[in-house]
């Protein structure tokens, strides 16, 4: 046996005559024996090397080996320190409670040959059991650090294919988002349509972890290549509720026929004419869309209801159709803004998040956000993070965009 | 998590947790496809304990109604507060069939 932690043994003995006497037993055994006479100078030697074995006398002068186990239990030490005290007939109370003070065994004294090599093998079984223990737990928090780091991985990866906050023709988009501390299947994006259009979306993928991740970004990407094809059926003369309604018909099923597992997803789709306003909606289990112009008084809701995708094959799925006024602001969010809770276990609700939209209309883009989100973290208060990724995305269809786009086309149309 | 009982051959199964999400629907779905693989009767689903479901638990009822074929019904009963939302949000009212209690439930079944 090689000579580990486990066979160096420390003997606490006041009685110089039987320290020897069980240095040279614990020798032949082939331990390792270290002693001393004192209780403070056994605790720092038990600091300063790996020794997991102590065997002590029961009475010394300045600490007790009752002392010394309780002083040994108190201290957090890297491995487990096995106890065992040695003892005569007349210490039986005082063994006892030696014991509760976190000894391990005893031997009594005289000291017999044949019941200390029992006891020490008694011990190195408890030794060895719990460093194979010790050994299987560090092998469990490196799988552990190395599934985190993936997750983490998928989250940031994600973090990176969101869009920035920018200008597409006469529409501004900017949003804010926050992963749940388990990674979710939150994403959205945004991007032009030919020269006059553009296409946005949000998904939430049911479900948390790096499937969902997964899934997220395979939609992210289905999207981007649908680009062409939403062009071409504009250029086609297709009605934008026609292109979005067949789209999302058709992505459903396609998705039906390829999933292996249960997973789905809601999505908040649209199409929208920068140089009219006109925009195509479609609402596939996705909470509903927030509307405000200037002319409104109130925030009107846009959606209700509509099957996800991913569970029902041939769903329809209709679009609504709408005209954005100059200055209007429609918000799209995922289902982890209303469904944040705050510490009585309330849920933020669609109607607080309606009159926040509304009390930041007002403001600009950036700041509106930026209000809506601290009502939500204000609410979420004093919790590490979200339960779910919470996402938010508004597209404003901004005047002076509209303006300076139709300068561009006079000039143009001058030139 | 389940209560379950055999009445007129027909399962009723009660979730006995408040919330179905991300955290439990794996033990829900492992425990219920025991439940309903016992027979071959037609499934009852109380969710009056519920108070919160996420789109992962939706998931996992829909999964029931997978388990269970075409052959086999699945009632949902005691559908209530955010839960009557998030199955009108999801449309998926119209794919459950949804009653109020479990002895409508029940009636609905032995009027077949």
């Amino acid at each position: 046996m090689q000579i580990t932690a486990e066979k160096k043994v420390l003997i606490v003995e006041d009685d110089l005559l039987m320290q020897k006497l069980l240095g040279k037993l614990l020798s032949n055994m082939g331990f390792c024996p270290m002693a001393t006479s004192q209780g403070h100078e056994a605790l720092h030697l038990l600091m300063h090397e790996e020794i997991s074995l102590v065997i002590t006398d029961l009475n010394m002068p300045s600490m007790s080996g009752h002392e010394l186990c309780k002083a040994i239990r108190a201290k957090d030490f890297q491995h487990y320190i096995y106890i065992i005290v040695i003892t005569s007939q007349s210490d039986s109370q005082s063994l006892a409670d030696t014991m509760q003070a976190g000894a391990d065994d005893f031997i009594s004294k005289p000291l017999n040959p044949a019941e200390l090599t029992a006891r020490l093998k008694s011990a190195l079984r408890v030794l060895e059991l719990e460093a194979s223990l010790n050994h299987r737990n560090q092998k469990l928090n490196l799988t552990l650090n190395q599934i985190k780091l993936e997750q983490d991985e998928a989250k940031s990866t994600l973090l990176g294919v969101l869009p920035q906050p920018q200008h597409i023709g006469a529409v501004s988009f900017n949003w804010f988002f926050e992963a749940s501390s388990f990674i979710g299947g939150d994403i959205f994006d945004y991007f032009p349509v030919g020269n006059d259009h553009l296409c946005f979306y949000m998904v939430d993928v049911a479900g948390h972890g790096v499937m969902a991740a997964l899934q997220a970004f395979t939609v992210y990407n289905d999207l981007l290549s649908a680009q062409v094809g939403f062009e071409r059926k504009i250029n086609a003369g297709q009605s934008l509720a026609a292109i979005a309604s067949t789209f999302m018909f058709d992505y459903n099923n396609q998705f039906l026929e390829k999933k292996r597992n249960d997973c789905y997803f809601t999505m908040f789709f649209g199409l929208l004419n920068t140089q009219s306003g006109e925009v195509a909606l479609v609402q596939a289990g996705h909470p509903a869309a927030l509307y405000i112009d200037a002319d409104m008084t109130t925030v009107q809701i846009v959606g209700d209801g509509g099957l996800p995708i991913g569970l029902v094959e041939n769903a329809n799925y209709e679009s609504i159709v709408m005209q954005l006024k100059l200055g209007a602001r429609l918000c799209i969010y995922s289902d982890g803004v209303t469904d944040c809770e705050n510490n009585e276990s309330e849920f933020f609700g669609q109607q607080r998040w309606m009159q926040v939209f509304h009390e930041a209309y007002s403001m600009d883009l950036q700041g509106a956000l930026t209000s809506m989100e601290g009502h939500l973290k204000g609410w979420r208060s004093n919790q590490a993070s979200y339960k779910d990724d919470v996402s938010c995305l508004i597209l404003e269809y901004d005047v002076d965009q509209c303006l300076l786009n139709k300068n561009s086309d006079d000039v143009l149309g001058d030139g | 998590m389940l209560e379950s009982k055999v009445v007129n051959h027909v399962t009723c199964v009660k979730l006995a947790v408040d919330r179905l999400d991300a955290a439990r629907t794996a033990e829900f779905k492992d425990k219920i496809e025991g439940v309903i693989n016992q027979n071959a009767n037609h499934v009852i689903l109380n969710l009056s304990a519920i108070k919160f479901m996420d789109s992962t638990g939706l998931g996992a009822a829909v999964s029931v109604l997978k388990m269970l074929g075409s052959h086999r019904e699945l009632i949902l009963c005691g559908v209530s507060g955010m839960l009557v939302d998030l199955f009108k949000l999801t449309k998926m009212d119209r794919v459950f069939n949804i009653v109020d209690s479990e002895a409508s439930a029940l009636s609905a079944i032995n009027a077949k």
